[in-house]
């Protein structure tokens, strides 16, 4: 039993940095308004990075608590109290801050948002130091960490993050330069041209 | 004009059907609507039912990605025992590298890592787990006596771990293991990069607060326990004295 609660808590650990990984670039995905138009409506990645944040959030309660369960010498204060190990201090308050970090980012969110949307969104960024910290964790802590297939697990997770947030960041300078552009052309933005709506119709459910 | 509100048709003329058809289903439809318990249409202000979803429809769908939802759950939950089972599999079935350790020389079961980084000369001698072969010095004031102390075995699911330290003037200047998981090929490779990296932080640290080593987690708990027990032993020297 004990054989069986190390390998989960093991297993799990990974399963939860990935989902971690996934939901992050999810919601950059859906927040860069680059989720197309057709078939992946803005919702639909919406709901499946909620989900997703949800399962991480899940996944990382069964890691603490098999974690706790195997003879591994982890209590409750090394589980919830950043610090308190004697040993292998580091590591084991980065897990603690990472999980606090997640239970913040999830808990303001769902089921309800907490805070005004500004503010929200600040504290929801937490979630980009707890995937940092989450790996530096693993990496310190992790028995898995020095096999190969864990660090080809990681660059393809440092891939699958980093590839909506240079879409992101693309994103970000076409919209200042479409906007610098208009600034540059007063006279064609005086001329009369076709009348657009002030604001777009909502929709819902999205296009099909 | 009450004789029209009586008689709507002329007289003699015949009754229109469409009205006694119209008369049926009316009364089919209240009686249906008793049956059901709902009030009559005109009776009471009742809120209009919501409408009912039509297959395909996913306008009122609460969760659009409900099916990816469920697809990354179960792709979780079998990711999770898949990678464990994996993990246990490689465990058991890994192979053995063949690395030299030195032999404790007699009377033990143990083999012994001789500390790479120690300052004292001493031959990792043990002795039984649960003596401690000190020499009685005056107290320093790190607490510990001068000797040889052997903390207790602790024993984890892979195998033994125990500890022998050396210590001079009150410090701890040298770890020896007595014995360590050596079962397989496996454990062997894990633990002679772990021990040495768990001795060299004993060094440093003076203490059993020695940091955890990454993927030999059960090493480092048992040798932090017999770390304790063999500091302990160091210390009870001392106190006697």
């Amino acid at each position: 039993m004990q054989s069986t609660l190390w390998f989960l808590t093991r297993a799990s650990g990974i399963v939860a940095m990935v989902l971690i990984v996934a939901a992050i670039a999810d919601g950059l995905v859906f927040s860069g308004r680059e989720a197309g138009k057709q078939r992946l409506r803005p919702a639909w990645w919406l709901d499946l990075h909620r989900g997703l944040g949800g399962y991480a959030l899940i996944f990382t309660g069964l890691h603490v608590l098999t974690a706790f369960g195997s003879d591994l010498g982890v209590g409750i204060a090394q589980i919830f109290v950043p610090n308190a190990s004697a040993t292998s201090t580091t590591a084991f308050t980065l897990g603690v801050l990472a999980m606090y970090g997640m239970l913040i980012s999830v808990f303001t969110t769902w089921p309800k948002r907490l805070l005004p949307r500004k503010a929200w969104h600040v504290v929801h960024l937490v979630a980009f130091p707890v995937a940092i910290v989450t790996g530096i964790h693993a990496y310190l802590l992790g028995t898995d960490a020095r096999a190969p297939w864990y660090t080809m697990l990681t660059l393809v997770l440092v891939a699958v993050a980093m590839y909506p947030i240079g879409l992101r960041l693309t994103g970000i300078y076409r919209r200042r330069r479409g906007q610098e552009l208009r600034e540059l052309q007063p006279i064609a933005a005086d001329r009369p041209g076709p009348r657009r709506r002030a604001v777009a119709p909502a929709r819902r459910g999205g296009s099909r | 004009m009450s004789d029209f509100a009586e008689h709507p048709f002329p007289s003699g003329a015949a009754e229109n059907p469409a009205d006694d058809r119209l008369a049926m289903l009316t009364r089919r439809s209240a009686e249906r609507r008793r049956a059901l318990g709902a009030p009559s249409p005109g009776t009471a202000a009742t809120p209009a039912p919501p409408p009912r979803r039509r297959p395909g429809d996913r306008r009122a769908r609460r969760h659009p990605a409900r099916g990816s939802r469920l697809a990354a759950l179960a792709l979780s939950v079998v990711s999770t025992l898949g990678l464990g089972a994996f993990l246990e599999h490689s465990n058991a079935s890994s192979g053995s590298s063949s690395i030299p350790l030195a032999t404790v020389p007699s009377g033990t079961s143990g083999t012994s890592i001789p500390n790479a980084g120690g300052t004292s000369s001493s031959s990792s001698t043990s002795s039984s787990s649960s003596t401690a072969a000190g020499t009685a010095v005056p107290p320093t004031s790190n607490g510990l006596g001068d000797g040889t102390f052997t903390g207790s075995a602790s024993t984890n699911k892979y195998g033994n771990v125990q500890a022998q330290i050396v210590v001079a003037n009150g410090q701890i200047t040298n770890v020896a293991m007595v014995q360590y998981p050596d079962r397989d090929g496996k454990s062997v490779r894990i633990n002679s990069d772990a021990i040495p990296r768990l001795i060299a932080g004993t060094l440093r640290a003076q203490s059993a607060k020695v940091n955890s080593v990454s993927g030999a987690t059960y090493t480092s708990t048992s040798y932090q326990h017999s770390l304790q027990s063999a500091i302990d032993k160091a210390r009870a020297v001392t106190a006697s004295t």
